[in-house]
């Protein structure tokens, strides 16, 4: 099924899904159905997303629960008879009976018929009771647990306002095990288990108090105001108003008293409270009488095996963390094919603890003056319908240094699995005849310079987009980025994972694009101008990952201005970093 | 006794059955009639179909294809009576979706839980339209005007958080796929 197949796909799944769907249209969605078991399985997925999405959300819609209304079914079977009108008490589910009319002659008898309704209605609702909690969903509107059920009814739910949101204000590549991290601006559900594996969440309880969670972490959010940490470390920040935050952990609770504090609990359980500013209440399950109050620079441990119900502890100030570390937050892109983007507008940049918003065309762009594929020979992607797809190959290099799109640009370059120690050999360090054979000595890999100096700034001085699909690594691929030219204190950078990875919110689908195969990997700019090649376009849909780059990490000194770098991929598995984007920040001028 | 017992024992099988599969069952059906007041109708026959020849059904076989069998022939009966006029499926193509549909439900609940943790990953804003479209459709209009949109507009947005809610599933299931 070709994107543009697709895209109709979904516009007819969408009409059909309102009811608006016209004759012709409706034959068209038949012809894309039949013999097609892709599309049908994305018309199954679009039907089963339909009927859940109102429940999961918090709309009453057709879920199951809702729609089949079988007290209905047997109303109609059942007709009456000699139910008395009773109640049955079921898991804070009331039940009551259909009232008196004649029973149908294939139900065996009316006890036995009712007692069906009734254990069928009590189902439900314990389907119903049990879907909220169960799945511990983020609905904005939850049921009311004592919703009462008539035999002769449809299922009668009484909702109730559900608590303001616990917000998540930013993430730093955080993954939650087995879940997905909401985007910012999203919300975590109440009473539901998190595990945060990598990375930090910088979360906001509808109180004011602004909570930041470090992997590895399992917390659970307990209320408006109250924070479960089974395990990890948490920051909490309780501005005036949200006195009284509370963390609870295994072996303690942590009540705040107008403060900012660190909480770590470790695995047995103990959990130490650093407390940097104001004062917090400790008090530690079991020993009721034990109550701690800790105040500025204090710190203790509680929850440990022994008599004594809290232990000293050396404050660390650094225990405390009030945001989260530079890096690339998120960005922004033009769409090129309904909601999949390709142009570049503008990214968000945390430096020096400020998040700075960057117009593309501020961006300092590269130029790309060395290039040495290895085993890879896939080494251009382009936007579909530029001069690289037809005959008119005027500057296949425009692909990474002129244009801004995300779904465009030089890609997998050679690697090594030791990063440089020393300065790189760049290709016209080889003859031609060398290059073309094979047998020059230039380093895999590639050389950008800036077409104009990058300052090293506070936090990250360059940015560097890859696109990847499902298929690679979620972390985005591994590379190394190394001076042109080694002197004292420089050294290389390895990137292990991307800020905007594949699991991040943050990370935007990417329109379709063609792939430029080449017959032999090229191992230089001009081959990668010159060589043949073949076309395909990729079926996998790919999502732009970002990374900030500081030059300090390279140990480049603060002002140091840098005019290009060399990147290598890290060559630690069989995938290899596609950098579509990569561009110098301006300089900060506070 | 004993045959009230018997007979106890074959509510209770068939509520535990019922109980496990009426959610995909009644998927199964929406998925051949997309019209869900028919669905609806079509769910009620098949259930009362369910019970009236549970006594037949094989516990040594699995519920759910029973079931989907007698859905599927519920689901043919309502079409050969109902409104011409009315769009449907041709057979083939229905034969098609009912065979690829039965095996597809097995794998329901991964793409549920998928689902569920992919709206949490929609901002506030988009949960807050998808909750209004589907909770009253005459609110799609006011919220479009109380948001200065067109009303066309509000339902591209839709249809595009829709498209990212299925793309955010496949990539879901693709990585706990890959994590296997």
């Amino acid at each position: 099924m070709g994107h543009l197949d697709l895209k109709r796909f979904y516009e007819l799944l969408f009409l059909l899904e309102r009811d608006e769907i016209s004759a012709r249209e409706f034959l068209q969605l038949q012809e894309l159905l039949i013999d097609n078991p892709a599309a049908q399985d994305v018309y199954f997925q679009y039907i089963d997303v339909s009927m859940e999405v109102p429940s999961l959300i918090g709309g009453h819609g057709e879920s199951a629960v809702n729609a089949p209304k079988l007290s209905s079914i047997l109303k109609g079977e059942v007709a009456g008879g000699e139910v008395a009108n009773r109640a049955l008490s079921a898991n804070d589910v009331a039940l009551s009976s259909a009232s008196a009319s004649p029973v149908n002659s294939l139900l065996p008898s009316v006890g036995r018929w009712s007692r069906i309704v009734l254990a069928i209605a009590a189902s439900f609702a314990l389907i119903v009771g049990s879907i909220r909690y169960l799945r511990n969903d983020n609905a904005e509107i939850s049921f009311n647990q004592n919703a009462t059920i008539n035999a002769d009814e449809s299922v009668t739910l009484a909702p109730t306002m559900a608590p303001p949101s616990v917000i998540v204000l930013q993430s730093a590549g955080a993954m939650l095990f087995r879940d997905t991290v909401p985007a910012i601006g999203g919300s975590l559900a109440y009473h539901r288990q998190y595990a945060l594996s990598q990375g930090m969440l910088k979360l906001r309880f509808p109180s004011g108090a602004e909570v930041v969670l470090t992997a590895p972490s399992v917390v659970e959010i307990e209320g408006e105001n109250n924070l479960a940490v089974k395990v990890g470390s948490c920051s909490v920040y309780a501005p005036p108003g949200a006195e009284g935050f509370r963390v609870n952990t295994p072996k303690s609770e942590v009540v705040d008293l107008g403060t900012r504090f660190a909480v770590r609990v470790n695995e047995a359980g103990e959990t130490d409270v650093h407390v940097v500013e104001g004062a917090a209440e400790v008090r530690e399950i079991g020993r009721q009488e034990s109550v701690v109050t800790l105040r500025d620079h204090q710190s203790r441990r509680f929850g440990s095996d022994g008599a004594s119900p809290s232990m000293p502890l050396e404050f660390q100030a650094e225990s405390y963390l009030s945001q989260l570390p530079d890096r690339v937050v998120s960005y922004e892109a033009m769409p090129a094919e309904d909601i999949h983007v390709s142009q570049l507008v503008s990214v968000d940049v945390q430096r020096g603890g400020s998040i700075r918003t960057y117009r593309v065309d501020e961006l300092i762009g590269v130029e790309l003056i060395h290039f040495h594929a290895v085993a890879n020979s896939s080494n251009v992607v382009d936007a579909i319908g530029s001069d690289l797809s037809g005959t008119g190959i005027a500057d296949r290099l425009s692909v990474v240094e002129n244009d801004s799109l995300l779904n465009s640009g030089v890609i997998n370059p050679g690697g090594a699995k030791t990063a440089l120690v020393q300065d790189p050999i760049l290709e016209n360090g080889d003859t031609i005849a060398e290059a073309t054979a094979g047998s020059g000595q230039s380093t895999p890999g590639m050389a950008f310079r800036f077409r104009q100096p990058v300052v090293n700034g506070p936090g990250p001085d360059l940015v560097l987009f890859e696109m990847q699909s499902v298929a690679d690594p979620v972390e985005g691929d591994s590379f190394h980025i190394s001076p042109l030219r080694f002197a004292d204190g420089l050294h290389s950078f390895t990137v292990r994972k991307f800020d905007i990875h594949m699991l991040s919110a943050e990370a935007k689908s990417l329109a379709v694009f063609d792939q430029y195969r080449f017959n032999h990997p090229p191992r230089s700019v001009s081959m990668l101008q010159s060589n043949d090649f073949r076309w395909a376009r990729p079926p996998l849909r790919f999502f732009g990952l970002a990374i900030g780059i500081d030059l300090t990490e390279l140990g480049y000194a603060a002002g140091a201005k840098v005019d290009g770098l060399f990147l290598q991929d890290a060559d630690d598995d069989g995938h290899q970093v596609d950098p579509v984007l990569i561009a110098g920040l301006p300089e900060v001028k506070e | 006794m004993a045959s009230a017992t018997t007979s106890d024992e074959r509510y209770e099988s068939f509520l535990r059955y019922y109980s496990q599969d009426q959610q995909r069952l009644f998927a199964y059906i929406r998925s051949l009639v997309f019209n869900h007041a028919d669905a609806q109708d079509i769910f009620q026959r098949c259930c009362l179909t369910l019970w009236k020849n549970f006594e037949h059904f094989d516990v040594q076989r699995e519920f759910l294809p029973w079931a989907c069998r007698i859905a599927f022939n519920e689901v043919r009966n309502f079409m050969r009576v109902s409104a011409r006029d009315r769009l449907r499926f041709d057979d083939e193509l229905l034969d098609q979706l009912a065979h690829r549909r039965e095996a597809d439900l097995q794998t329901r609940d991964s793409r549920l839980d998928a689902l569920q943790s992919c709206i949490g990953g929609l901002d506030s804003a988009d949960r807050e339209l998808v909750r209004i479209a589907y909770d009253d459709q005459s609110t799609v209009a006011e919220f479009a005007k109380s948001s200065g949109k067109s009303t066309q507009t509000v339902y591209n947005r839709l249809c595009s958080v829709r498209q990212r809610l299925m793309e955010c599933i496949q990539r879901k299931l693709a990585a706990d796929e890959g994590a296997k």
